[in-house]
């Protein structure tokens, strides 16, 4: 142990406590949390019969159809009755919309992220720069549990 | 969120005026944590997405910065929470600018579900602007190496 709290005999405990923080949180979020998203209201179609659902995320065209269009989110397809401007199939959408427990959708507002797939790839792009930076100038001590800067280690 | 290159430059453009290189790596990286830390969750898997809530709030990246600053020397461990902690800042000042059709941040988490934004302009917006940041970083590195030359 000596080596690895260098001196600071706390410094994993605290670690381990901001740890336990996030661990916690993240479970409080995801348990808590006031949306009704389309993966709930699928899980338990009785209880969300008629209510306002969201697809809040990774939601795509699946095909665009004469009253609406089949939505892909996750491994579910699901109709969504409603006029949607400049959907195409693949394009990522969000959208509001009563959810009906048949499966599924009466649209009430929607918005077609058209740009959305080149701003993954840009985001990955740039992250994964500022990775590399950081790599060229930390290394990792296993031994201390420390990073040091490469000049100095 | 704004994509990464937008938060990359603007972080890059408040930081610079900041001599150390280093400060000026954490900076950016504290401003990609809540992106980095939530979006994977969801983009590899859309029936996560409960547990990306909490990762993309200022209370749950703060934290996870001081959790990282413990794996650097105590000597530099308050100017890299500065550093981290500025970029977390600059990202949810930026993310607020934007407008959603549902609600998309929680600031106050835990102690509060509400949220707020400015509603300026949808996601990908942005995306037009990118010249217009990656031109003004060129710019600047430009004129400190000319500065730098001129004094050798």
């Amino acid at each position: 142990m000596p080596a690895i709290s260098n001196g600071e005999p706390w410094r994993l405990l605290r670690a381990a406590i901001y740890a336990l923080i996030l661990a916690a949180s993240m479970k409080y979020g995801a348990t808590n949390h006031p949306r009704v998203t389309l993966d709930l209201a699928l899980a338990n179609p009785q209880k969300y019969d008629n209510m306002l659902v969201d697809t809040v995320v990774e939601g795509r065209v699946f095909s665009v159809e004469q009253n609406g269009i089949i939505l892909r989110s996750g491994e579910h397809l699901i109709p969504v009755r409603g006029r949607i401007e400049s959907a195409d199939p693949g394009d990522f959408i969000s959208l509001r919309a009563l959810f009906h427990k048949q499966g599924w959708l009466e649209l009430k507002e929607a918005r077609v992220a058209k740009g959305r797939r080149g701003k993954i790839v840009l985001s990955a792009l740039t992250a994964t720069v500022v990775l590399c930076l950081f790599v060229r100038h930390y290394r990792f001590d296993f031994r201390r549990l420390f990073f040091l800067e490469r000049r100095r280690a | 969120m704004p994509d990464l290159v937008t938060h990359t430059a603007a972080a890059y453009l408040v930081s610079r005026p900041h001599r150390r290189t280093e400060f000026r790596l954490f900076f950016v990286l504290g401003t990609l944590f809540p992106d980095l830390l939530s979006r994977p969750i969801y983009i590899m898997n859309p029936g996560w997405y409960p547990y990306s809530i909490a990762a993309h709030t200022p209370f749950f990246t703060l934290v996870f910065a001081l959790l990282v600053s413990e794996f650097f020397p105590r000597r530099q461990r308050s100017w890299i929470r500065f550093g981290f902690g500025g970029g977390i800042l600059l990202h949810f000042i930026l993310d607020l600018m934007q407008k959603h059709l549902t609600p998309e941040y929680y600031l106050f988490f835990p102690v509060s579900w509400k949220t707020f934004s400015f509603g300026l302009f949808w996601p990908e917006t942005l995306l037009d602007w990118l010249p217009l940041w990656l031109a003004a970083m060129a710019l600047i590195e430009t004129a400190i190496v000319v500065r730098r030359r001129r004094r050798m």
